[in-house]
């Protein structure tokens, strides 16, 4: 029979135990699904047959024998190949280099031999990038790719790359595939049309083992499916006899709610406005072009689109962090008869406020402090009787996230990147949390009883699971690690909150978790922008869904009136008419 | 004219120096190794050429004369040997016990100058002059082509060699398999290790072959010392940085490295050349000196503003090991 | 399929190694280090072996002599301020590796100042100026390769590099202007000088080495900006976001080091030397980087390593010299195998290395 046999696989990383004692079976042809949460050891476990890693226990046999795979390339010669979740391609070369990348001569032309069944071969054969090109078209038009041999790598969109690195693979004769969480980054279309190749393939003969945590994945495309828990197997179950709830449980290990919270609240006026907002990247390319919206309070709006349409950048842009831009970021602090505080604003500047006329005593009298001395001043502010007629306007554009910082604006950005933008991985919680305020307090040197504080709330209340606080935030699990900038963000009672991709890389109770945080914040009246790569959530959990398309905007909807596929034509360029008027 | 003349044709010995230098970093850095060993390396190879041009010297009997051919041959061998042993202990810390390359690198430095100094100097450098005034020019006659010749036709084989080397080095790099794969470890190593290219034995190779060419620069420096201070091995840490920077300078392509290290043999050369016509004002001699370093310090400054696009290879000096993702 | 060999020896990361068994292996590296020293001093002299360390323990620590213990606690401390300098640029992923120059030209401004200030002056007025213009030269020098990095991000390390050998060729050329015999021989200062204490005219560098090392933890450990240091070194992104401008970070750093680094010079040249020549840094800001690495950017850690450093180099002067070797060179030789041994240690201490026997079973070895 013949068939891909993991017995009792053990991977341990120090402490941690990937994978505990594995073992299954692959039969030849099938699709298989491997489903279970993030940091189950579903991708460890495939890493093994893959050849990355190296099991501490176990053996991997092949049409029943033990089978020495240490390298990819054991790999490949075992006709196993793996696409990654991160593509392993090199940016700076073309896609056939890419594709002919680390074969030798003997083995171009055995693959040659497979393209050129039963021609004659005369004198000497040439392994040149054009012959293999040449065969690299012939096998994408038998699979339905569309892909061009000569274009760099790094000139190429998500699915371009997803494709090139099934091309990769599949050029080289391999029968088992594996696909790591292959539809993370596409839109629902481009996804549809990878289901398509998956079926040709399967129809080809190849078996094909699909990573993922998505349930309809699975039900869609798999023949079977083995179910990961926490680095244990669980048990296989053909996919015609289990449903979307008793996966979901069996991958979870407990029966769950899977209802996303929206709390239906009215919105309270504007917070932020941005009008014609453009912004280049550091080749000058434009990544951004002439963003329009407005945010309210009390109002998630999701942020829709293929990876690299410009989310990332949108959310910098308004944080300060990029610097080629233009166009207008206005932000409304919610300031209208509320009492002035020394907490953004200091006496000189008190004084101005006033001359201008736009502040007034308790009680309704205008406000004028030329005859105060500053210590009258300073009480007043600190009894709370002097108030904001209006809601304060902040031009961003101008300004440097220090700036934006010092002007009191409450500005919450949790970053995609959470260890190489939101926190820093080698220090502990206290010094992460510290990191937004380090500079308060007298002197040079720093001040960390405070921030110990809130480091202890945020513990407490979000149920970060750590050994202590003076642990280095990197050796905490992804959960906890999103929990601590969330908890520190929020900490700071944000009047704008930005989220970027906050449940990435999240087990189920820890994405809910997130959701819950981000739903109480906008009851809270934050106004909240949520980018993230799974629409159901997003249309769950969102009130509108901006969709950005290579950095222009494709439309703005209402969440509740539109349908998954439509957002997934929006993210593909095309415009929707039915805008949402919130 | 003839100051002309002889001023290029000394700039084209003195490029040799670099290009060589510049040639193998290259090579080790197409790799992804930055390797700041270079300088010790190119010492340990003017060792190598000084212990093989002793053992030719002392193999035959002392009247007898020098074969022209044998004593850029023989020196030429241990300077590779001497230089891929650098390369060698390079590899083992960076690939194998996976150390920082700049301080693995640096450290190399140091040892390499104290092992080369130390031995150079207790070498018995008898005929070494004589060897050095053989091995000048490759070809006789060349007097005959005029001022062509003069530049082009006299230098010795080191030059036409490393001019070889580097044209190849750029070929293999750009149009074989080999140096697919080889630019491949040093662009994304994690993915020329999926495609099945072996990483660290690219980088070891690499680095060695990048260690033996440098070397032979350095051995080409200490045995064309006509002026007889054979047992001082000065200066050549300086030449191994300047070839350093005359890789970001040639964007990583040892073709136009054969024009730039000409550039910078041209400023090295200026200060010497022109001295004994500068008599009496001292410190402009002093100047001149600096010129190369300057110039170093201008190309680093203008390929910073100027150039957008980063053309060094992206994972260069990131260390590789596959459980590490 | 055929059965594939492995290769028998296999690596894999090492999480959460013990403290003392990290120092054990650490502890074990230094004394390889001193042997292979050893080794090596008797393959250059047959039968020094013995002789290598009694000479080496009496080059070092011959307590009937003091200059000899204050040669080295003065070696230790230079070692130690370099790498203590070096540290926070080093930690905000500034490779610096200019120190050798921007030393030289602070040593070089004091020497200027301190030959030619008048005679008149008062010894303490003097040294005073002489600080304050190697401060101001060093400053200029570590500046330079700052601002292009800031603002344009210039590669760091070749340009620190190239600025070494600008202020070698500076340092011969004012020499040969202040000295118009050509004898390129500075002499030895008459004036501008530390006081001798303890017979040695270094013993108040070792005193002020004490103050600024306990600042320099401070700075690192404790303060405001060292913390926005650690934040850059370890995320660039990270730390824009927190409002840090990387760009002021990066001057304020380079400022910093270019105070530390001119009163380095100005010991070297007022105190230690009395005297100054372009080849008078001797290396040690070549040293001072490994060290910094070597010790992790923790000021006591750097201690032991600049330590061990100043008894290799001590020791082996002293040794070379007892068994007629060429010391400077021998010394180079050591100190080159000692870091090799010592970052060959930190391989062991961060990863594992499994032997891989041809039975199931596995035999694991540290």
């Amino acid at each position: 029979m013949d068939c891909i046999q993991l017995e009792h696989i053990t991977k341990t990383f120090g402490d941690v135990i990937a994978n505990d004692d594995v073992s299954f079976v692959i039969e030849k042809g099938e699709v298989l699904a491997i489903l279970g949460e993030n940091g189950s050891g579903k991708t460890t476990l495939l890493n093994v047959l893959g050849g990355i890693y190296r099991p501490d226990h176990g053996k991997v046999l092949i049409n029943g024998e033990e089978a020495t795979i240490l390298s990819p390339k054991d790999a490949y010669s075992y006709g196993i190949g793996m696409v990654h979740q991160h593509y392993q391609l090199v940016e700076a070369f073309t896609a056939i280099e890419n594709v002919v990348l680390g074969l030798s001569r003997k083995e171009l032309l055995a693959i040659y031999d497979r393209f050129e069944e039963g021609q004659e071969q005369h004198g000497f054969r040439w392994c040149r990038l054009r012959d293999s090109a040449k065969h690299m078209q012939t096998m994408c038009e038998r699979y339905g790719f569309a892909l061009n041999p000569k274009k760099t790598v790094s000139d190429m969109s998500v699915a371009e790359k997803q494709t090139l690195e099934i091309v990769k693979v599949l050029f080289r004769g391999v029968d088992t595939l594996i696909l790591d969480e292959p539809t993370a980054v596409l839109t629902p279309q481009e996804a549809a049309h990878l289901f398509d190749v998956i079926r040709n393939m399967k129809r080809d003969g190849k078996t094909i083992i699909l990573i993922t945590h998505k349930l309809n994945e699975v039900k869609e495309i798999s023949d079977r499916v083995v179910i990961m828990r926490k680095g244990k197997y669980i048990q296989t179950i053909p996919t015609a006899e289990a449903s979307e709830k008793s996966l979901a449980e069996a991958m979870v290990g407990e029966s769950l709610n899977l209802d996303i919270p929206r709390s239906d609240i009215p919105t309270t006026g504007e917070r932020l406005e941005v009008r014609g907002l453009s912004v280049r990247n550091r080749e000058g390319r434009a990544v951004l072009s002439d963003v329009s919206f407005t945010l309210y309070g009390s109002e998630i709006l999701g942020i829709a689109g293929v990876s690299g349409s410009g989310q990332r950048e949108l959310l910098e842009a308004i944080a300060g962090l990029c610097r080629d831009r233009d166009g207008d970021i206005i932000f409304h602090n919610p300031k209208k008869d509320k009492p002035v505080t020394f907490f953004h604003k200091n006496i000189k500047q008190i004084r101005a406020l006033a001359a201008e006329g736009k502040l007034y005593f308790e009680g309704g009298k205008p406000c004028d402090l030329r005859h105060f001395s500053n210590k009258e001043i300073a009480d007043l502010v600190n009894q709370e009787k002097i108030l904001f007629y209006e809601d304060e306007i902040v031009d961003f554009a101008t300004k440097t996230p220090l700036e934006i910082r010092n002007l009191g604006a409450k500005l919450s950005f949790v970053p995609e990147d959470r260890l190489g933008m939101g926190l820093v991985g080698d220090m502990d919680l206290i010094d992460n949390v510290l990191l937004r305020s380090y500079r308060k307090g007298r002197g040079k040197l720093l001040h960390k009883e405070k921030s110990e504080a809130i480091a202890q709330e945020i513990v407490t209340d979000l149920e970060v699971a750590t050994p202590s606080l003076s642990t280095p935030v990197r050796k905490l699990s992804g959960g906890n690690i999103q929990k601590v900038l969330v908890g520190r963000e929020i900490m700071s009672h944000p009047k704008i909150l930005m989220v970027a991709y906050p449940v990435r890389g999240l087990d189920i109770n820890a994405s809910y978790t997130i959701y819950h945080l981000i739903d109480e914040q906008k009851k809270a009246g934050t106004a909240i922008m949520y980018v993230g790569e799974d629409l159901d959530a997003m249309l769950g959990l969102t009130d509108r869904i901006l969709v950005l398309c290579d950095g222009k905007v494709t439309g703005i909807v209402d969440s509740r009136a539109v349908t998954k596929e439509q957002i997934g034509l929006m993210m593909s360029g095309k415009t929707y008419s039915g805008e949402a008027n919130a | 004219m003839s100051y002309v003349v002889s001023f290029l044709s000394l700039a084209i010995k003195f490029a040799t120096v670099f290009l060589f230098g510049a040639t193998g970093e290259i090579v080790n850095q197409k790799s992804g190794h930055l390797n700041m060993g270079t300088p010790g390396i190119m010492y340990l190879g003017a060792l190598g050429g000084i212990v093989g041009e002793r053992i030719y010297l002392s193999s035959i009997p002392a009247d007898a004369p020098l074969n022209p051919l044998l004593i850029v041959f023989i020196p030429v061998v241990f300077a590779i040997i001497f230089g891929a042993l650098g390369g060698a202990i390079f590899s083992f810390f960076t690939v194998t016990l996976r150390c920082n390359q700049n301080v693995t690198g640096l450290t190399l430095t140091t040892l390499g100058v104290g092992i080369a100094c130390y031995f150079i100097g207790s070498i018995d450098t008898s005929r070494m002059a004589e060897a050095g005034l053989l091995m000048q020019h490759a070809f006789s006659g060349y007097e005959a082509a005029g001022w062509f010749g003069e530049i082009f036709l006299s230098q010795s084989w080191f030059t036409y060699l490393g001019v070889v080397i580097a044209i190849l080095a750029a070929v293999i790099l750009r149009y074989t398999r080999v140096g697919l794969n080889l630019r491949a470890v040093g662009e994304n190593a994690s993915a020329a290790d999926q495609a099945g290219v072996n990483v660290s034995a690219y980088r070891y190779v690499a680095t060695i072959i990048g260690g033996a060419i440098s070397g032979i620069g350095g051995a080409f420096y200490e045995l064309d010392n006509v002026k007889g201070m054979f047992n001082v091995a000065d200066g050549i840490d300086a030449f191994g940085w300047l070839a350093l920077c005359i890789v970001i300078f040639s964007l990583w392509r040892p073709t136009i490295a054969i024009f730039a290290s000409f550039f910078f043999a041209c400023l090295s050369v200026a200060p010497t050349f022109f001295a004994p016509y500068l008599a009496g004002a001292g410190y402009v001699r002093y100047l001149l000196m600096m010129v190369p370093y300057v110039a170093t310090i201008i190309v680093l400054i203008v390929t910073s503003v100027v150039s957008k696009k980063d053309h060094a290879p992206a994972s260069l000096g990131v260390p590789y090991f596959r459980e590490d993702r | 399929m055929s059965q594939k060999r492995s290769f028998p020896l296999y690596v894999t990361k090492r999480i959460g190694l013990a403290k003392w068994k990290y120092w054990l292996i650490r502890v074990g590296g230094i004394l390889l280090a001193f042997l292979i020293a050893g080794i090596v001093c008797t393959m250059l002299k047959p039968g020094s072996f013995l002789t290598f360390y009694s000479e080496m323990f009496r080059g070092c620590f011959d307590f009937s002599d003091i200059t000899t213990v204050i040669d080295l606690l003065v070696t230790f401390s230079i070692l130690l301020l370099i790498a203590l300098t070096l540290t926070p640029a080093f930690k905000m992923k500034f490779w610096n590796i200019g120190a050798e120059g921007q030393i030289l030209i602070g040593a070089l401004a004091a020497a200027g100042v301190a030959k030619f200030a008048p005679s008149e002056w008062p010894n303490i007025l003097i040294l005073v100026f002489a600080l304050f213009a190697a401060q101001v030269a060093s400053a200029i020098w570590c500046l330079i390769p700052g601002l292009f990095r800031a603002y344009f991000h210039t590669n760091e390390t070749l340009f620190t590099l190239m600025m070494n050998y600008i202020a070698a060729v500076l340092a011969s050329m004012m020499i040969s202007v202040w000295i118009p015999n050509g004898s390129q021989k500075f002499g030895t200062l008459t004036q501008g000088i530390f006081p001798t204490i303890l017979g040695h005219s270094g013993t108040l560098v070792i005193i002020f080495t004490l103050v600024i090392f306990v600042g320099m933890y401070f700075y690192i450990n404790h303060g405001k900006s060292g913390f926005e240091v650690a934040v850059i070194g370890e995320s660039v992104d990270t730390a824009r976001y927190a409002g840090i401008n990387v760009s002021h970070v990066t001057l304020r750093v380079m400022t910093v080091s270019g105070l530390l680094f001119g009163a380095i010079g100005f010991f070297i040249v007022c105190g230690i030397h009395q005297s100054f020549s372009p080849t008078i840094v001797a290396g040690k800001g070549f040293t001072g980087v490994l060290i910094a690495w070597l010790g992790h950017f923790n000021p006591f850690e750097i201690a032991l390593f600049a330590f061990l450093s100043a008894v290799m180099e001590c020791g082996t002067t002293t040794a070379a010299t007892a068994v007629n070797i060429s010391a400077s060179r021998f010394t180079a030789i050591c100190t080159g195998a000692f870091f090799f041994i010592i970052i060959a240690c930190e391989f062991f201490s961060r990863y594992q290395v499994h032997i891989r026997v041809k039975e199931k079973g596995e035999v694991e070895e540290a």
